[in-house]
């Protein structure tokens, strides 16, 4: 092939005008392919606004964030799009959290099965914890590299908190109800642990006005390690599901949604900030 | 010329566990640019959370933007006006820059997609990551992470524009295109600088606060506090043991910022450092050595 | 500006492969005029050659680390852009224009002083065997060895089988060895 020919502009023009007839065409293509000179120069005749339209088109194909699997569940439950990528940024809401309950659940589930009373007790340690850690990695200065800056914004901190921990409650009863169906005992167990769990979670919430979630989620487990792990010892795990309690902990859930209810508009901590 | 005053804090305390980190700060703010200089530890970051609305303080008052932040109506009324870049700041995993932008753009209430990535993009094209901004943020330097930073600042062109050292980690030719896009913002909106670099003071910004220990120890003009400095600074051939600071310069002479004239000494024109170090003494070259 | 301008598109598509769409830009701007002629000239609807357009720079974004460094960018391009028309026209049957088609109908065989240079340099003597190929043979010709298109995907293009477009290739094929060993000009 040649290196000094190069198109004439005469040829360029009809080329692009259509009237460059077939032959004359395919030999400027084969030539267009290896000359760098002639190709500049042929984007002289041709419009610009065309391709600028289909370069921002390009532009902002590669730049826009590809919704994860989270948000297109989301978007197709009905939750807004900024709502379901604000929601999809939580670490307890990310596809591998997700993966790694799973698993854990279904050890637990497998070990309530077969382990006895000890696989029992282990279940309902875990169980009512699970949304606990859930909300726990929802929010908050210890989970989120951008707590700072997201706190000096217009958007409800009240509305985030609430979105995230529904989302929260969403995916991981589920989970842990498909963990309770393994276990044999009493037929209530498969249930009533939403009891605990639920109440457990709205502690969190009316607790997150005062303090950082991952604070309020330690102490909920250490109490909880202690009431199973005494009830464990007297060889009656499911004692922390008796009647009694559960009217406690409808009890304390009650409560706990009131509180939130009254300081909800304080859900931005305008204390100290570490 | 009546300038509004954008900012009003008055009677400003702030106790954490023990320590003061603010004692009795009054300060007022105008559109403009205004530095905050100061050691480090003298409450410059504290200051400028309570600003930004990021924190309350033990005792005062707080006025921003005509109202007062009590009720979180006004607090999201501010904060709709407001852009704050912390002195620290992480990204969410596995975040391009575009997508972190994107995220603080939903966070400041733009809802509808295709209005929200223009804004994006011109706040990226601002801080010149526009081709970028592709790249996942772990890939960037340091210097283009705080840019990416300093971009969400920028969304929606705020009203009260809060910086805790923006320039840090940034290299020398972006810290000149970022000064530029400073000084822009400042024609329009009130900007707080938080910095310990007194060049960045010097070149930017009309009026300067410096804090130290959790007090103001000046707040005036750039112009005025470099006046303090005025007669006090020495070009030598050595360095005078009662001068206040000295250091040699690239000229081999030795720069004496002090009250006292060393021998055979040229009277040398002050410059916003030597001002500041004089009005600091040990702390401020501390942290001036440290930096 | 003239930085741009000295970096070779090799060294951008390496920069492409890192995510740098200020690289891919420069690419575009060097790339899309020609190649939007170049699809423009077989598909009469702009939209599809936006689209085509689109697609192959996302392709490029996508898919810059497999371009193993062996010829030029542009003709990886080509290639690029050529199976997306291909794909395009499938699903959307655009109008389809084939220039070497045309060749009997627009133009007398009487070649000009420039046409004959043209040839002569580009092609040797193989331009004008080909204009005495029937319009079918030309359109495969163009289609197999001028766009480097493999028969499959010529075949989807005509919309013919895969082995009449063999079959009318093998003929060309032996047509034109004839007419050059004719030593026709």
């Amino acid at each position: 092939m040649s290196t000094t020919w190069h198109a004439a502009d005469d040829l360029l023009a009809r080329y692009v005008r259509g009237d460059a007839d077939a032959l004359q065409g395919a030999s400027l293509e084969q030539h267009l392919v290896q000359c760098a000179d002639c190709r500049a120069r042929i984007a002289t005749y041709i419009d610009a606004p065309p391709l600028d339209l289909v370069w921002t088109r390009i532009q902002e194909q590669v730049q826009a964030p590809v919704p994860t699997l989270v948000e297109r569940v989301l978007i197709r439950l009905g939750v807004s799009e900024p709502d379901a990528l604000l929601v999809a940024v939580a670490p307890s809401l990310r596809a591998s959290w997700l993966f790694g309950l799973a698993i854990t659940l279904g050890f637990v589930g497998l070990s309530a099965a077969y382990g006895g009373s000890r696989g029992l007790a282990l279940f309902l340690l875990v169980a009512p914890l699970i949304p606990v850690a859930g909300v726990a990695f929802a929010y908050g200065p210890d989970v989120d590299p951008a707590y700072e800056v997201g706190v000096a914004v217009p958007y409800s901190a009240a509305r985030l908190l609430l979105l995230r921990t529904s989302a929260v409650l969403a995916t991981s009863l589920p989970l842990v109800l498909a963990a309770a169906l393994l276990v044999p005992a009493l037929s209530w167990t498969v249930v009533s642990w939403l009891l605990p769990a639920l109440a457990f979670t709205a502690v969190m919430l009316a607790a997150s006005t005062w303090t950082r979630p991952t604070v309020t989620g330690v102490g909920l487990g250490i109490v909880w390690v202690c009431a199973v792990g005494s009830a464990a010892i007297d060889d009656n795990p499911a004692a922390v599901l008796d009647p009694p309690l559960l009217l406690i902990y409808v009890a304390i859930g009650v409560a706990a949604t009131a509180v939130l209810h009254l300081r909800i508009r304080r859900l931005t901590p305008l204390r100290s900030l570490s | 010329m009546t300038a509004t005053t954008t900012v009003k804090l008055a009677g400003i305390r702030k106790r954490y566990r023990g320590t003061t980190a603010l004692d009795a700060v009054d300060l007022s703010l105008q559109p403009g640019i205004t530095g905050l200089l100061g050691p480090n530890g003298a409450g410059k970051t504290t200051l400028l959370r309570i600003v930004a609305t990021v924190l309350a303080p033990t005792e005062g008052h707080v006025r921003l933007l005509g109202r007062m932040p009590s009720t979180n109506e006004a607090l999201a009324e501010v904060r709709r006006r407001l852009g704050y870049l912390p002195q620290e700041m992480g990204f969410p995993r596995g975040f391009t820059g575009f997508a972190f932008v994107d995220y603080m753009a939903v966070l400041k209430e733009w809802t509808s997609r295709a209005p929200r990535h223009d804004e994006v993009r011109r706040v990226l094209e601002l801080v010149d990551l526009g081709d970028v901004a592709a790249k996942r943020i772990r890939a960037l330097s340091g210097g283009q992470r705080r840019r990416i930073a300093l971009a969400q600042a920028l969304l929606g062109d705020p009203d009260l524009l809060l910086l805790d050292e923006p320039t840090t980690g940034v290299d020398p030719e972006q810290r000149v295109s970022l000064r530029q896009v400073l000084s822009r913002a400042g024609e329009r909106s009130t900007v707080l600088l938080s910095t310990h670099q007194t060049e960045d003071v010097a070149a930017l910004c009309d009026r300067v606060v410096v804090l130290d220990q959790g007090r103001v120890r000046f707040d005036g003009t750039v112009l005025g506090l470099v006046a303090t400095a005025a007669g006090r600074v020495w070009l030598a051939d050595a360095p005078h043991p009662a001068a206040r600071a000295s250091w040699r310069t690239g000229t081999g002479r030795h720069r004496n910022v002090g009250d006292a004239a060393p021998p055979a000494a040229d009277l040398a024109e002050p410059t916003l450092e030597d001002a500041y170090l004089l009005l600091l003494g040990d702390r401020a070259l501390a942290t001036a050595v440290a930096s | 500006m003239q930085a741009d301008a000295a970096r070779a598109d090799p060294e951008l598509l390496a920069a492409v492969a890192d995510a740098d769409l200020g690289a891919m830009r420069l690419l575009y701007d060097r790339h899309a005029p020609w190649l939007s002629a170049r699809l423009t000239r077989r598909c009469n609807s702009p939209e599809a050659v936006a689209d085509v357009l689109q697609d192959t720079f996302m392709a490029l974004w996508n898919g810059a680390d497999r371009w193993r460094g062996d010829g030029e960018v542009a003709a990886w391009l080509w290639g690029i852009a050529a199976r997306r028309l291909v794909s395009r026209l499938r699903r959307h049957r655009e109008a389809l224009v084939l220039p070497l088609e045309d060749v009997a109908a627009a133009r007398p065989p009487e070649l000009s002083a420039e046409e004959r240079v043209l040839l002569g340099v580009e092609y040797g003597d193989l331009g004008s065997a080909l204009l005495r190929l029937s319009p079918e043979m030309r359109a495969v010709v163009q289609a197999v060895v001028l766009d480097g298109l493999t028969t499959r995907e010529a075949a989807r293009l005509l919309g013919v089988p895969q082995n009449t477009v063999k079959s009318r290739l093998h003929r060309a094929k032996a047509h034109l060895r004839q007419n050059l060993a004719e030593g026709v000009t």
